[in-house]
């Protein structure tokens, strides 16, 4: 991104200066672009899932023009419903996906197996558990910590062999993650097993 | 490297073109607002513009407004269940689109307009929908002399959302017009173009009206460009303030302001000022203009020019009225000037003190021709002046009435600033701007009105170039394919996506057979790996079903050709988050590579070609990589349930939505904003990149309908001399006709019996240049019934058996190669042989018609199992796909195709009519598609807006063959459904389909088009290329 002429120019386009009109290419041409008085540009991000932004400032006292916008927090209450609906639409969609075996049993086919019942107990367990975290929540900072809580995963690094063959460690690697608790659900039973897994642990 | 002006460059293309749209993410509750302060110019007329590409759906109960008349009694035109509504000043007033709007790969064109001084009261309220004027359900008309909400004084006016918190709009906007007092109609804003689909031009002379705008969202500061010419320059060695002053060195320097009527002081009221130092090194020649707004020799409004003495002259509106007052400053000594009109009178401040009052009144303001201000230059005689300025401020209020002192600080910009140019840089600079108007932003009102709009949460990074004119690849969310597919999450224009569900996937809205392609893939999770996956959309069943994807997320890439997994591709380096990993996907040779951070993996080297050095994978490795093969879009998935997320920049946004600083690197086309440089000729997945299509589809295939006179009638507007006419009476029970240039007008065949051909000459009495003429039949042209006529464009003329490839057996044929369609008639042999078609490529869809006697319509299709050339499909049954020997077990060649001696195809003493199609890019398609048994059906991509659909379930018995059209749906959903194997009449209650601007989907769970699990075969013609075409 550039600035020139308090615009804003976030891909080349066609640049009029001192009466010359230069082609998009000019953006290829940083000693052009700075003696034509163009500079680069960026934006300190403001996370709008928990700030409204507002109006821009662009700072140009150095060698690149540095945009800044007023952020307000959001309105945590407000931010509190959506957590909780995300949690319901969550809960749906897990609960959801196993409904079948139910309706398999309702109608005379085969019982609902064991880890299954135990899965979607769970995660009625752990609905409730969410909801009454978040309605423990207070304030924004709160609100941030939960959606993005830290983790560390340690995974197995990945070996592919000539043939294709992939195998898993025993050598292992260690990521930092930051983890959204509505999003941290037990996994299905069913599911693909992650070959790489070892663990994932809050910091 | 040198550049030239652009004025040396060729223009890439003709006509208007839309540089940027503004995305709306609704989850961050993006819009923009300003309250209007005056009163409107008429309330009772006004006129709403805005292009819009639709983003998530959500739930139908969501509702996303456009534009919000904040106030008691909020006033909306907003997207609700799809359809689109315009509600004013209170409930009674709700105007509603039958259609609905949900197709989310294209743009739309929304033109409301409001004029309730109508004399038609149904005409006071209008929505316009891509040039279409739309049917509305409403239960009220406006009474007249009723005042609209939004542009009403002290109302907030909301673009995007109904205010702060609520109903945000979620997509793309571009070239959003308000005009208030007058209702203008849809072509003022926009033409047809060349493929029939509805495109933005330039729009002029508008009277925008008081409370009026124009959003470009381009971004723009709002300010008079200023130009130096000679050597022009900011020098230190004299300044008043600052560290600079203006320097003309009297010698071709001078600067240069574009005319403009702020600069007019039409009012009567005005200053302008400025510091000035005149060197002693000056001598008195005549003319040295030091201020001026006359370039040539005509008369001045207002010129300051040195001569012996200093003169400050003025014209009134007239231009005959001059005055003249002539001072002396001192030699290398600032003195300050302030020429004041206050209410007509005009006087001059000299540091600050009054020292003349001009005679002439001035209450209209300054004579003024179309000539710039120019600084340092005088016009009559072009003599150059040598001095210095500093602080030149022009403002449109008389801001000195009285003896003042002059300001020795930088003058500042206020709201009656008009031009203000500082000095205050490095010595020899010549960088001149204009430190007044309005800065760069995303609400800046382009009309001239400045109407301005106050941006909310929205970012320098929302400025997107997915335009009207330039459409690019997003992710689809209405691309559902089989029953277990989940959709993703997505936001930030359909570029980022999160799953659901492990089985979750999404892909995008374009697809590709040929060519190279590029795009970015980033992941804005901390700590989580992006992936870049690509899928085959025409074997690509979703989930767990047909899998036929490349997937690569470091180490061996997980590949799928057509069902069959290979694990034969090279390994790939790890990559982790933040990484913007790139994708060159080049269809001509047969590779995929990819990048990490700009890096090619395993050494790649994507311009290569058919050395393929460093591919990820190969067609060798996914055999439908293959130019041509497969049809290739960007997609996501992750089969690991972690569920990372990823942001998609098909050269669109490569801030990611704002979690980068975008890189502006383009293709070679100069399209796109990639955060690292396309390797040499991959572009850009957007619709100015796809190729052109080989046939202008309006010009190959067309339908027309008519209403029956019992007569004889010529039916028209066909657009050319069709070769094979399909009519089908649309209100009662009647058989389908079918008319071919190679048998004959006097030759009916009907799709819903075995018949022989019909001899009648009551029906079709001849093929004409722009259609075809009708005798009295009632089966097409019954007095007080309706048709519909589907007509394709062959050769005109029926080639002899030495003017094309012969097979076996003995065939002429009429055909069109381009399109892909010829009639093939032949006569029977009872031995197995091949027949020659005439077409370049294998046809893909064969119709076989035993017309000298009774037999069963045959149909072969490419896409009827994974052995097509050994099953056998009926057009006038319900039957399923039969395992069957009649087309020899031997697929079609790019000359002939075989046939057993099975009666419908090929016995001694019967001739034979054979319709043959293949797929020709952006024109029309032959293919297939699984049904979910879902309402939120298969999505089923073409690569154009359908003009006509038949479909065909294969895999079971009971099901007819509907066809759908646009002519008979006008918009969605398509419903009229019309079955090739029945003589019932049009049909609206089972199998309905959207029609969408890049292929179609199944709206309900009807057997016909849509089982779980159903396989279905279908023949489709566009409307409009996908490179062309509106969203429907």
């Amino acid at each position: 991104m550039w600035y020139y002429n308090a615009t804003i120019i976030k891909t080349p386009k066609s640049l009029t200066v001192n009466g010359v009109t230069y082609p998009p290419a000019v953006f290829r041409n940083a000693d052009l672009l700075s003696s034509l008085g163009v500079v680069p540009y960026r934006e300190e991000r403001v996370d709008q899932r928990y700030y409204w932004t507002g109006a821009l400032t662009v700072d140009t006292s150095g060698d690149e023009a540095i945009g800044t916008y007023t952020q307000t927090d959001r309105d945590v209450d407000k931010l509190k419903e959506g957590m909780l609906d995300t949690i319901n639409s969550q809960v749906a969609s897990k609960q959801g996906s196993i409904d079948w075996y139910w309706a398999r049993a309702s109608k005379g086919g085969k019982a609902v197996p064991a880890d299954i019942q135990t899965y979607a107990d769970t995660i009625y367990t752990e609905q409730a558990t969410k909801e009454s975290e978040v309605a423990a929540l207070t304030d924004l900072a709160g609100i941030i910590e939960y959606e993005n809580r830290a983790y560390t995963e340690t995974r197995k690094v990945k070996h592919s062999a000539e043939d294709g063959t992939e195998t898993y460690g025993p050598e292992t690697d260690t990521h930092n993650r930051e983890i959204n608790m509505l999003q941290h659900w037990t996994a299905n039973p069913t599911d693909e097993v992650d070959p790489a897994f070892v663990s994932l642990v809050a910091d | 490297m040198a550049l030239l002006p652009s004025s040396a460059i060729p223009s890439a293309s003709g006509g208007y073109t839309i540089d940027q749209s503004l995305r709306f993410n609704d989850d961050d509750d993006a819009s923009l607002n300003k309250t209007w302060g005056s009163s409107p110019t008429e309330a009772n007329r006004f006129t709403f513009s805005v292009w819009v590409k639709r983003g998530v759906l959500d739930s139908s109960t969501a509702q996303y407004w456009l534009l919000g008349a904040k106030s008691s009694a909020e006033s909306n035109i907003k997207f609700y269940e799809d359809k689109l509504y315009l509600h004013l000043t209170g409930s009674n007033y709700d105007f509603i689109t039958d259609a609905v709007f949900r197709d989310t790969s294209a743009w739309y064109h929304i033109v409301v307009t409001y004029d309730s001084d109508d004399g038609t009261p149904a005409d006071r309220c209008k929505i316009y929908v891509n040039g279409v004027r739309q049917s509305l359900s409403t239960s009220t008309t406006i009474p007249s002399g009723t005042d609209n909400e939004f542009t009403k004084n002290g109302t907030e006016c909301w673009i995007g959302s109904h205010d702060a918190s609520n109903f945000h709009f979620d997509g793309y906007m571009a070239d959003v017009y308000l005009i208030d007092g007058t209702a203008y109609d849809a072509d003022d804003f926009g033409e047809e173009g060349d493929y029939g689909e509805w495109k933005p031009k330039e729009v002029t002379g508008l009277t925008y009206g008081t409370n009026g705008f124009y959003l470009d969202f381009s971004n723009t500061a709002i300010k008079h460009d200023i130009t130096a010419s000679g050597d022009a320059q900011h020098s230190t060695s004299e300044n008043k303030i600052g560290s600079s002053s203006l320097y003309f060195d009297g010698s071709g320097d001078y600067l240069t302001v574009p005319n403009h009527e702020d600069l007019w002081f039409s009012s009567g009221n005005g200053t302008i000022e400025f510091w000035f130092l005149d060197p002693s090194v000056n001598t008195a020649v005549n003319n040295k203009g030091v201020f001026t707004t006359e370039a040539g020799t005509g008369s001045t409004s207002f010129d300051v020019q040195y001569d012996s003495g200093f003169t400050f002259r003025l014209r009134t509106t007239g231009g005959t009225n001059e005055d003249n007052y002539v001072t002396d400053p001192s030699d290398d000594t600032w003195t300050h000037y302030a020429l004041v009109l206050n209410n007509g009178v005009a006087k001059l401040y000299v540091d600050g003190t009054l020292e003349n009052t001009y005679s002439n009144d001035y209450s209209d303001g300054l004579y003024h021709t179309t000539d710039d201000l120019r600084i340092g230059r005088s016009g009559s005689n072009h003599d150059y002046w040598n001095g210095y300025l500093d602080e030149i401020r022009i403002s449109n209020n008389a801001r000195y009435t009285t003896t003042f002192t002059p300001s020795t600080t930088a003058f500042t910009d206020d709201d009656n600033t008009l031009l203000l140019i500082h000095s205050n840089t490095s010595d020899g600079s010549t960088t001149f701007t204009d430190s007044s108007g309005v800065e760069g932003n995303l609400g800046n009102d382009q009309s001239g009105e400045d109407n301005h709009f106050t941006p909310n949460n929205l970012t320098a990074s929302d400025q997107m170039l997915d335009s009207p004119t330039n459409n690019f690849c997003t992710f689809n969310p209405i691309g559902k394919l089989h029953d277990s597919y989940t959709s993703g999450t997505m936001s930030e224009g359909n570029l980022k996506t999160h799953l659901s569900s492990p089985d979750a996937e999404n892909f995008g809205t374009m697809a590709q057979s040929t060519g190279k392609w590029y795009w970015e893939v980033y992941t804005a999770v901390s700590g989580a790996i992006p992936i870049i996956a690509t899928f085959d959309l025409k074997t690509h069943k979703g989930g767990s079903s047909t899998r036929s994807y490349i997937s690569v997320s470091g180490g061996t890439p997980t590949v799928y050709d057509n069902g069959s997994e290979s694990t034969a591709a090279p390994s790939t380096p790890s990559h982790s988050a933040t990484d913007v990993l790139g994708v060159a996907l080049d269809l001509d040779n047969g590779a995929l590579y990819t990048s990490i951070n700009g890096t090619w993996s395993n050494s790649g080297d994507p311009t290569s070609g058919a050395s393929k050095t460093g591919a990820t994978v190969t067609s060798s490795v996914h055999t439908r990589l293959a130019s041509g093969v497969g049809e290739w879009t960007p997609a996501y998935m992750d089969g690991s349930g972690n569920d990372y997320g990823i942001i998609l920049n098909c050269g669109q946004d490569s801030s990611f939505a704002g979690n980068k600083t975008s890189q502006g690197n383009q293709d070679g086309n100069e399209i796109g904003d990639f955060y690292y440089t396309p390797p040499t000729d991959f572009l850009a997945l957007c619709t100015s990149n796809l190729p052109d299509p080989a046939v202008i589809p309006s010009e190959h295939f067309n339908t027309v309908l008519w209403g029956g006179n019992s007569s004889t009638q010529s039916i028209t507007g066909v657009g050319f001399q069709p070769d094979l006419t399909w009519i089908k009476q649309r209100n009662s029970t009647q058989w389908h006709q079918l008319t071919d240039s190679v048998r004959g007008t006097s030759s009916q065949l009907n799709t819903n019996d075995i018949a022989a051909q019909d001899t009648a000459t009551d029906k079709i009495t001849s093929f004409d240049s722009d259609g075809f003429s009708l005798d009295s039949h009632e089966g097409v042209n019954d007095s007080g019934d309706t048709y519909v006529g589907w007509n394709w464009l062959a050769g005109n003329a029926t080639l002899g058996t030495g003017s094309f490839t012969q097979g076996d057996i003995a065939s002429t044929c009429s055909r069109n190669v381009d399109a892909g369609f010829s009639i093939v008639k032949y006569s029977g042999t009872s031995s197995t042989g091949t027949i020659g078609h005439g077409l370049s490529k294998a046809p893909e869809m064969i119709i076989v018609k035993r017309y000298t006697a009774t037999d069963d319509w045959a149909v072969y299709h490419s896409g009827n199992t994974s052995a097509p050339e050994t099953e056998f499909l009926k057009l006038n049954e319900t039957n399923a796909t039969a395992d069957d020997t009649n087309w020899n077990d031997t697929a079609p060649t790019s000359s002939v195709f075989s046939v057993n001696t099975y009666g419908a195809m090929n016995t001694t003493g019967s001739d034979y009519i054979a319709y043959c199609f293949h797929s020709v890019d952006g024109y029309s398609k032959v293919g297939s598609y699984t049904g979910n048994g879902n309402a939120d059906g298969t999505f089923v991509y073409t690569g154009f807006r359908p003009a006509y659909v038949l479909i065909k379930r294969s895999n079971s018995a009971g099901q007819g063959a509907p066809i759908f059209d646009s002519a008979r749906d006008e918009y969605n959903m398509t419903v009229k459904r019309l079955n090739s194997n029945d003589s019932v009449a049009e049909l609206t209650t089972d199998g309905n389909i959207d029609l969408l601007s890049n292929g179609f989907k199944a709206r309900n769970t009807d057997g016909s088009v849509n089982t779980s699990g159903g396989e279905y075969i279908y023949l489709a013609f566009a409307e409009t290329p996908f490179k062309h075409s509106n969203a429907r």
